[in-house]
């Protein structure tokens, strides 16, 4: 499911995410996206309101880290698998939307990288050749190879231990994947710092139900084919769960004093400023995560947290960056977007 | 219950993207006669300006230019010129044929103007609100005022029209929230407004309604230095500005070329403040001899109604305020002076003024209240007879041959404050009650101290409280529409407290007698001089 298949209940109505929440959405999605090994990325936004830009950002930086990373990681797992495949096993390949039959012949270093040699055969086309990359390699897979089906233990006397894992909503599990959804559960991952006024996030991210249609389903507005869930359920704010649940993001007062401590203890992949006075505040202690700086215009504090990140901006910006995949602003919202040196 | 929900924080985007900003100049030639007679009349004052026979003179007329212009309301409304106001400033003229004589001719033409100007007590700003509010809407038509002071008097004038179901009177502040409205209309230039009024609008549509020999112009300039935007700005970025109809950017900065000299500008109407001229002007003239005894540093403040207060800022004085920007729990909170920033609201005893600790930590102290006062007073008299008949450093170096730890002119002087309960260390107070003579009561003295500084403490928590209870069940829309509310605190000792929103705060720090300090006083006489 995408980001862009979301939905948020008004009136007992399911209405589709208006532009400018899904433009959050994405812009969280794309900040988590860049790399960050010598320099990391800086993007301010001048909003009109505060509301909801942070939530549904840290959702979009989740998202991304689950559902993006995972892929990433499993692409480059089942790459290494194909690798060691005797030449001869048969395969399918995912190519462009169909899925063609054929065999795995090995692997080449011929184009300067690692690639699987993969020959199809079709209707239109009979032996073709592919070159395939590690990053495309989910679109191969041995056909010969049965699934193991693991059995239910049954009987066992074993006592069972765990830890208690806060539920997942269907829509939490229809976005991030029923694949991603074990180790989301069980594993704390700081992917998502929030600096900002914790009563507004906490009601954004848990009291709006959000919702994804039904993948199958012939649906209306009205119906009831949706998955259900809230923000927090993607997001999983530490502060607002129970002790001991597994989290991906944190969320922090900008006029809480335990900052700098907070600062030392966490490190994560994104840190969004929602508002002028954490950004005013706090930003030094932040500087080895991405930084997404919400401004809100109506705030007393906006001119000098402009003043802020103009001078980061002329201070520490390296280089031009490009533009052209950020997600357009919409209208109205200004932008402004660099990269400094990590330090 | 959500602050912003999704579906208005989309109708706050969608005014955003849509906004369109319309300027209305409006024409009336005897009010333009009017303000250029008095800028004339003032620039041939030239130094006779800072003349105590002028100064009230002018400031009255400036005063009603402002508040005609900030506000539609009849040129004749007795709020802004009330008849006795009238009188005196013919009695001035008819003085200053005698005193000033070559000054008699122009300013009897300046009265005239402004006696044509009350006698007619119409309003164009007045008239065109009153067609607007009779088109079919769907809504109020919603007005907002720049100065919160004038909203209930505005308010009053839309009564006895019969418009006041039909039009909102708002102030800036209300336009941070939530709320959209179909259409506001600004009075007076859009550079008298906070720069989010028109970038982060509550209306797509706005009219900026102001007389017609004001220059303005509202330019939606970037805030980013690397912002696409800002590349767009670097030439001649004037958008969505509008005079009745929308000029393209050619026009625009044509016509600026083109101003006419007969405007004027904006700056020149309003109210100039000084603040540090006013604190330092205040500090010199309470200077008073043997002043060491019961000073503090402070800090001058500007309020909402016109009054300013000076507050503790002293390192570590703090002082309570109401900051609607913070979450529910933290919005009623003491806090440094030094962090108290405009749009905060400071709290204020209304009757009396001074600290509003001191009558709830006497209602906890109850019977005991008067005794441990008089203990108080008497020791810190001891010390301060001491220092008056010899000096704070000698003193200091007295208390150290006692076995004061910490005893130097500074500590000395805060000693002896009524602000000060008692010294940190022990040591330091013993060494006090030996050298005034009270030693062997030391014990005594040292415990109610520490009943006293267990009383205020107990004082702040509970008046934080209280407020915190009356906060959250106020109308809020009030106090940031008005930019002042009375807390009735009666039931603890603190009588009627008045939050009042800070404007502006002065830079600089003076020393202040303690009983000037938390004590509102009227800034008006020093607003006019600009």
């Amino acid at each position: 499911m995408s980001l862009s298949d979301i939905y948020f209940g008004v009136d007992g109505e399911w209405e589709i995410l208006p532009e400018w929440a899904s433009y959050f959405l994405f812009l969280g999605f794309f900040i988590a996206s860049q790399p960050k090994t010598e320099t990391r990325s800086i993007i301010g936004v001048a909003l009109p309101t505060r509301a909801y830009a942070a939530a549904l950002a840290a959702t979009g930086v989740v998202y991304n880290r689950t559902v993006m990373t995972k892929s990433r990681v499993e692409a480059d797992d089942h790459f290494q698998a194909l690798c060691e495949l005797p030449s001869g096993t048969s395969i399918t390949y995912l190519h462009g939307k169909r899925n063609l039959g054929g065999v795995l012949l090995g692997s080449t270093d011929k184009f300067g990288e690692k690639r699987l040699v993969v020959k199809t055969s079709s209707a239109k086309s009979d032996n073709e050749t592919h070159y395939v990359r590690a990053s495309d390699a989910l679109k191969v897979q041995p056909t010969t190879s049965e699934t193991q089906v693991g059995k239910p233990v049954r009987g066992s006397t074993k006592r069972q231990t765990g830890k208690l894992v806060a539920p997942v909503s269907e829509f939490a599990r229809a976005l991030l994947g029923a694949e991603s959804i074990a180790d989301f559960t069980l594993t704390s991952r700081l992917e998502c710092c929030t600096i900002g006024r914790l009563s507004a996030l906490r009601q954004e991210a848990g009291e709006t139900v959000f919702a994804t249609p039904l993948p199958s389903a012939t649906w209306t507005p009205a119906n009831n084919d949706f998955q259900r869930g809230t923000l927090q359920d993607v997001m999983r704010v530490r502060k607002f769960m129970g002790e001991g649940k597994a989290y991906r993001t944190d969320a922090i007062a900008a006029q809480s004093e335990n900052v700098v401590t907070l600062a030392r203890d966490a490190a994560p992949h994104v840190t969004i400023f929602d508002g002028s006075a954490g950004f005013t505040k706090w930003r030094d202690y932040w500087r080895s995560s991405h930084w997404l700086v919400l401004l809100d215009s109506t705030e007393t504090g906006f001119d000098e947290a402009t003043r802020s990140l103009n001078t980061e901006y002329i201070t520490n910006r390296i280089g031009d960056v490009s533009t052209a995949n950020v997600p357009a602003p919409p209208a109205g919202v200004e932008l402004v977007f660099y990269r400094e040196r990590l330090r | 219950m959500i602050d912003t929900s999704l579906p208005a924080a989309t109708a706050i985007y969608s005014c955003r993207s849509a906004v369109q900003v319309e300027h209305h100049r409006l024409p009336h030639p005897a009010f333009k006669e009017f303000s250029f007679r008095l800028r004339t009349f003032e620039r041939e004052l030239g130094e006779e300006v800072e003349n105590e026979y002028w100064k009230p003179f002018l400031r009255s007329l400036k005063r009603y230019r402002f508040e005609v212009t900030a506000a539609p309301l009849g040129f004749g409304n007795p709020i802004v010129m009330p008849a006795d106001l009238l009188g005196w400033l013919h009695a001035q003229l008819e003085q200053c044929t005698m005193l000033y004589p070559k000054f008699a001719a122009s300013s009897r033409k300046l009265l005239q103007s402004l006696d044509q100007l009350v006698e007619g007590n119409d309003n164009p700003l007045l008239d065109h609100i009153s067609r607007l509010s009779g088109s079919a809407r769907r809504q109020k038509l919603t007005v907002l005022l720049k100065e919160s002071r004038l909203i209930t008097t505005f308010e009053d004038t839309l009564s006895s029209r019969h418009l006041i179901n039909l039009i909102e009177v708002v102030g800036e502040g209300q336009l941070r929230g939530s709320e959209c409205f179909d259409e506001i209309v600004c009075i007076g230039p859009s550079r008298w407004f906070a720069s989010y009024i028109f970038s982060a609008p509550r209306a797509p549509r706005i009219q900026v309604l102001h007389f017609d020999w004001i220059k303005d112009q509202w330019r939606d300039s970037a805030v980013f230095i690397g912002s696409a935007k800002s590349q767009k700005d670097s030439g001649s970025d004037w958008q969505r500005i509008a005079d009745e109809a929308r000029y393209d950017t050619e026009e625009i900065v044509k016509k600026a070329a083109e101003e006419p000299s007969d405007q004027l500008e904006v700056e020149e109407l309003l109210p100039i403040l000084d603040l540090d001229q006013i604190s330092n002007r205040l500090a010199q003239s309470s200077s008073v001899s043997n002043s060491e005894q019961d000073e503090a540093e402070a800090r001058l403040f500007q309020l909402e109604d016109g009054s300013g207060v000076f507050l503790d800022a002293d390192e570590g004085s703090s002082w309570l305020v109401i900051d609607l920007g913070k979450e529910e729990e933290a919005r009623v909170k003491r806090i440094n002076v030094s962090s108290i920033e405009p749009g905060m609201f400071v709290l204020l005893r209304e009757v009396g003024g001074g600290d509003y600790i001191v009558p709830v930590a006497d209602t906890i102290l109850g019977q005991q209240a008067s005794n441990a006062r008089g203990l108080q007073r008497h020791w810190k008299s001891k010390l301060r007879d001491a220092v008056q008949s010899s000096s704070s450093y000698t003193v200091s170096m007295q208390l150290k041959s006692h076995g004061s730890v910490r005893a130097n002119e500074g500590n000395v002087r805060n000693w002896m404050s009524a602000r000060n309960i008692r010294t940190d260390d022990e040591r330091d107070f013993t060494a006090i009650m030996r050298f005034v003579g009270l030693g062997e009561e030391t014990a005594k003295y040292w415990k109610n101290a520490a009943l006293i500084d267990r009383a205020h403490r107990q004082a702040g928590g509970h008046i934080r409280k209280l407020l915190l209870r009356q906060v959250l069940k106020a109308d809020l829309r009030d106090l940031e529409r008005l930019g002042r509310m009375r807390f009735e605190l009666s039931e603890s000792g603190g009588g009627q407290m008045i939050a009042l929103r800070v404007v502006a705060c002065s830079p600089t720090i003076n020393r202040m007698p303690l009983a000037h300090i938390g004590r509102l006083f009227e800034l008006e006489g020093d607003v006019w001089r600009g």
